[in-house]
């Protein structure tokens, strides 16, 4: 007798659950709905009933924290991504169903909580999140006793490069599990900043047209050129390339305050690459004013009949820029020895 | 040798302070004649003596990898003749697919040596081993180097002999041309420096003089160039970026149009009869700029023509109207062409020197080798020294002039420099223009300030006057010249020290041979010699068609020091082949078994430097053959699962379980713990992790069957299968779980500790 008691509650339950099947779907919709940019935001009071009841749909649920003092920059740059990822899906299936005209009911949803907005910390318990981002889903289930405690883990991938390879990624592997359809990349058209390119192209042109003289005088200038290719050199032979394409940190730190040489042949910190620039361009200029100065100052004050300045300038100038250039070298060298401590040469300390 | 090195300098000096007096004409010519050969022997003496430490120290022997192929291909040639050279098909590599070898390789340096070689042999009846040439074939070549480095700068620069011999001598001795160019580096860029400094040079002559003859001979020398190194791609696009710009600043003339379409049309024709590189130079985008040049200077010459005949107001119609329709044309057409894939794509190798995230991403075997990573600050430094902040010094003086030629080396620079930080390789094409820019801007400084005896004389020559205040200013100015000229050749005595220094220290070591660092109690040093020994025993306890597998990096060495045939080797041309060796190396045992057994592998070959404390080790390099491998079969490999959980690569305790269970770890570490003292457990002294012989599991299909003196290269070989059909790995466990010790027959190890 107890035993068809139990039969009997299962088969209420049963029905009951068929009924409520098509309202969850439309639930789920329009919660949807409700939330931000197609995403169900979960909080403490509603995460048990969004996620408990039986399913036709995936649920994705994905944990995180985007405030800045957390200092989670994945979660940061992941955010707008996932919500890439659910604007997508619902620009092809405003129901969130997959294939609405077959008749079939498996859908797809996406949830949210962000643990900086509060007010969610019982959906952090409960998945017992120690560490964010997280990205869980809820398949669609018959089975009343799975309920809120079967999930999946999703991985995020970690190892693309962020923003539309990883949205690719994601949906990707969205569709070959969950066997959905059209599921596409979409980008809504910036139409915003299209229009402010084309109005700053057209006054950029508006204006190199107007100001063509100028603008032919600035292209013109040998000097202008000079500087800014030797600039380019400098720095390109600082190993400037180097800190773009390793993103080298700034300065490191060690136990006594900064350190601003790392030592290795092949490793430097960015600021190396301009604390040498800087070395390398005052060498430089010592030079070319040693090979152009010089010569420049005893020919004008000889040619006003100052013989005597002539050679006193010229003297000057030269032991100046002769003692810049011995500092200037030495130093390099000295830095040089700080990161290839066999290094044999010096000249000061 | 050091002398040799140190008077070069102060040679030049010389001619220079002796240029501006001459009593009598005649004398001074010849003496002038005399002290410049002096100083190009002197040059050449110094250039092919300071990279002769590797064969003192060593022996005569090629270094590192590359150069034992050219080498190989050079003994097939000398031994088979020209033509069965440029038809060698090689069934000795990439088992079992072989490798067209005359067709994909560049012919000009072997051809160059085999040339030398058969000269001395049968013409001039020097009896010469083909080994020795190649050996000293790059010490011999930077000598022409230099003095096309001297004719380049004194072209270029107003005729200035100053500036021209420091330049030749700065290339001389420069490191970053010496660590491609020392004895027994036996690789391309060893000709082809020598071949970019020439065409150049020529290319400079034809533009100035506008002559067919030196259009010709560029073309020719460029032609040597594309026959010898696949970077003639810089020349091909740097003479038209030199044609363009100097089309930008309106110094059109006929000059340049004869030069640069003569230059183009003949170097072009000739590129195309290698083999190699067939129609890429019409087809490839590589080369698309040096035509888009082409058309455009006929262009140029077309309205030249027309503009002597109509109207300026109707020539600027004309002008208009033909400039934009020209750029829609060639807009459209590039991109028609390289849609119906009548013009290739731009090659990988190509987009990694733009696109540096490219590499990365799509091309995990480029972004593998070390000669693409980016240069940092120090190696700039290390391969110039003084040189390098001379650089930009002389590039702004070039501006303050600008003639055509100066627009020439100004490009080069720019351009050149921003290659140089990507690719640490490129360096190689930097340090010439370095040296000729330093030389520029030395010589400036030298120019005002050698002129020492003229104010010693007119000093002298005040002094029996009385103006006493003349005295005293030619007295300052002549104090201000000695300090400066004596203060940069303390400068560049620094440089030749700084440069015999880094050459004897960091470019002379053959990678064959190691120094190990200690010495005999005779004094002499102790050599690292396990790569020449475990080569060797595969070339006599192997058979000859014993089929060896390594990773693509020691190809070359096993090719051409054991002579067996190997899967990959370091062409890299087959990506998937290479990936097939990296995945079986990351699998485990039983998958890694059945690869190799597919590909009729004998032995397996891998280098181990734990013992040794020798970086460059395959554990070091395990982690492309996982991501190559990855590329290819992203469901088998899987990169994170060679990391501990939190993300580190770990050898010790922590290692992941795949770590632990690929063949690679487990041929590695194989018997390693107790190998000294301790029964269970050795630390590792590359990784310093100390490994227990508890996580080192052991090897069921494979049997150990070398180990060289030092442990660094180890070679293995594929157990026979079962003759009862059984699975090998069965067996091994059947085995040791009824008692029976397997024999192992290992050798005789001593490991040296220090």
């Amino acid at each position: 007798m107890k035993l068809s008691a139990h039969y009997l509650a299962l088969w209420v339950l049963t029905l009951f659950t068929c009924l409520s099947k098509c309202a969850s779907n439309k639930k789920l919709l329009k919660d949807t709905k409700n939330g931000n940019k197609n995403v169900i935001k979960l909080t403490d009071s509603n995460f048990r009933n969004i996620l408990n009841p039986i399913r036709d749909s995936y649920v994705v649920v994905y944990l995180t924290a985007t405030q800045e003092d957390i200092g989670c920059t994945l979660c940061q740059s992941l955010d707008p991504e996932y919500s890439t990822l659910a604007e997508s899906w619902f620009k092809t299936h405003p129901d969130g169903l997959n294939d609405p005209e077959n008749d079939e009911k498996k859908g797809l949803f996406f949830a949210k909580a962000d643990y900086s907005e509060g007010g969610n910390s019982q959906v952090f318990q409960h998945f017992k999140a120690s560490q964010v981002p997280l990205l869980y889903v809820f398949a669609p289930t018959d089975d009343p006793d799975s309920g809120i405690n079967t999930f999946q883990q999703l991985n995020i991938p970690t190892n693309v490069a962020a923003g539309d390879q990883r949205i690719e990624m994601l949906i990707n592997s969205f569709v070959h599990y969950f066997e959905l359809k059209d599921y596409k990349l979409y980008k809504p058209v910036d139409y915003v900043s299209k229009g402010i390119t084309v109005v700053s192209t057209l006054l950029a042109m508006f204006f190199l047209h107007k100001f063509s003289s100028a603008v032919l005088i600035f292209f013109k200038s040998k000097i202008l050129w000079a500087i800014v290719s030797t600039a380019f050199i400098i720095v390109m032979c600082n190993g400037y390339m180097f800190n773009k394409i390793r993103q080298t940190p700034y300065a490191g730190s060690s136990n006594n305050g900064v350190e601003y040489f790392q030592s290795g042949m092949q490793s430097q910190y960015a600021i190396e690459t301009q604390i040498v620039s800087f070395l390398y361009a005052g060498l430089g200029l010592a030079v070319l004013l040693l090979a152009k100065l010089v010569p420049f100052l005893s020919e004008y004050y000889t040619k006003k009949q100052k013989q005597y300045n002539a050679a006193t300038s010229s003297l000057l100038a030269t032991v100046v820029l002769l003692a810049i250039v011995f500092f200037f070298s030495s130093a390099l060298m000295y830095i040089f020895r700080l990161k290839y401590s066999p290094y044999p040469f010096k000249f000061l300390k | 040798m050091a002398v040799a090195i140190k008077s070069s300098p102060s040679k030049m000096m010389e001619s220079a302070s002796k240029a501006p007096k001459a009593s009598s004409k005649q004398f001074f010519l010849t003496v002038l004649l005399f002290l410049k050969l002096l100083i190009f022997v002197c040059l050449i003496g110094a250039a092919t003596t300071s990279r002769l430490f590797s064969v003192i120290r060593y022996e005569s022997i090629i270094h590192e990898f590359d150069p034992w192929f050219n080498y190989r291909a050079t003994r097939y040639l000398v031994a088979n003749g020209f033509h069965k050279f440029l038809n060698w098909f090689d069934d000795r590599t990439w088992y079992p697919l072989g490798r067209v070898t005359g067709g994909t390789l560049y012919p000009g340096l072997m051809t160059s040596s085999g040339f030398i070689w058969y000269i001395m042999n049968y013409i001039l009846k020097i009896q010469v081993d083909i080994r020795n040439v190649c050996v000293l074939f790059a010490p011999a070549f930077s000598g022409i180097t230099a003095i096309f480095t001297y004719l380049f700068t004194k072209n270029c620069y107003n005729d200035d002999a100053l500036a021209g011999f420091l330049s030749a001598a700065f290339i001389a001795i420069a490191p970053g041309y010496i660590s491609r160019s020392v004895a027994g580096s036996y690789d391309n860029e060893a000709i082809a420096i020598t071949l970019l400094m020439s065409t150049f040079y020529l290319w400079i002559k034809a533009m100035r003089t506008g002559s067919i003859a030196w259009a010709c001979s560029a073309a020719i020398s460029y032609f040597y160039m594309v026959s010898a190194w696949g970077g003639y791609v810089f020349i091909t696009n740097l003479v038209p970026l030199h044609v363009f710009i100097l089309l930008l600043m309106g110094r059109y003339s006929s000059k340049l149009y004869s030069a640069y379409s003569v230059w183009y049309t003949i170097g072009t024709l000739a590129s195309m009869q290698i083999p190699f590189v067939g129609f890429l130079p019409i087809r490839s985008n590589d080369h698309m700029a040096s035509l888009g040049v082409f058309g455009l200077l006929q262009f140029f010459m077309f309205g030249d023509y027309i503009k002597s005949k109509i109207s300026s107001a109707n020539f600027k119609i004309f002008l208009k109207t033909s400039v934009i329709s020209l750029i829609a044309i060639g807009v459209f057409g590039l991109f028609t062409l390289t849609y119906f894939g009548l013009i290739a794509p731009w090659t990988g190798r190509f987009y990694s020197l733009w696109d540096t995230d490219y590499a990365k991403v799509h091309i995990p075997i480029i972004a593998s080798v070390s000669e693409h990573q980016p240069t940092a600050w120090p190696s700039f430094f290390f391969d110039t020294q003084i040189l390098i902040w001379l650089f930009p010094c002389g590039v702004f003086l070039l501006f303050l002039e600008l003639q055509d030629e100066h627009v020439f080396i100004i490009a080069y620079s720019v351009l050149c420099s921003y290659f140089a930080g990507v690719m640490v390789r490129l360096m190689l094409t930097l340090t010439p223009i370095i040296c000729v820019c330093a030389a520029i801007a030395l010589s400036n400084v030298f120019k005002y300030n050698l002129k020492i005896w003229k104010s010693v004389k007119t000093v002298i020559k005040n002094k029996t006057g009385s103006k006493n205040n003349n005295a005293f200013t030619e007295i300052c100015s002549l104090i201000g010249k000695l300090v400066t000229v004596l203060t940069f050749l303390g400068y560049l005595i620094l440089f030749v020290q700084h440069c015999t220094w880094v050459t004897s220290n960091a470019y002379s070591s053959p990678s064959v041979v190691i120094l190990s660092g200690n010495y005999n109690e005779d004094g002499s040093p102790i050599y690292i010699d396990d790569f020449r020994e475990a080569y060797s025993w595969l070339r006599y306890n192997t058979a000859d068609d014993a089929k060896v597998a390594s990773w693509w990096d020691y190809g070359y060495q096993i090719g051409g020091m054991a002579d067996r045939t190997t899967l990959v080797d370091n062409n890299t041309w087959n990506n998937t082949h290479i990936a097939i060796v990296g995945k079986a190396m990351a699998s485990e045992e039983s998958i890694s078994y059945e690869i190799f057994k597919d590909h009729d592998v004998d032995y397996v070959l891998i280098v181990f430097g734990g013992l040794l404390g020798y970086s460059g080790d395959d554990i070091n390099k395990f982690l492309w053959m996982v991501r190559i491998s990855e590329g290819i079969w992203p469901d088998e490999i899987n990169e994170p699962s060679f990391f501990t959980s939190d993300g580190q690569y770990r050898v010790d305790s922590a290692a992941s379980e795949t770590m632990k269970n690929s063949l690679m770890y487990k041929m590695s570490y194989h018997d390693f713990p107790g190998l000294l003292g301790n029964p269970t457990q050795t630390t590792d002294r590359v990784r310093g992790a100390t490994i227990d012989a508890s996580h080192v599991p052991d090897l069921k299909y494979f049997e150990e069957v070398f180990t060289s003196e030092n442990w660094l290269v180890r070679i293995y070989k594929l157990k026979d299968e079962d003759s009862q059909g059984r699975d090998l790995g069965d067996v091994y466990n059947l085995e040791h779980k009824s008692g029976k010790k397997s024999v192992m027959k290992k050798p005789k190890l001593e490991p040296r500790v220090d």
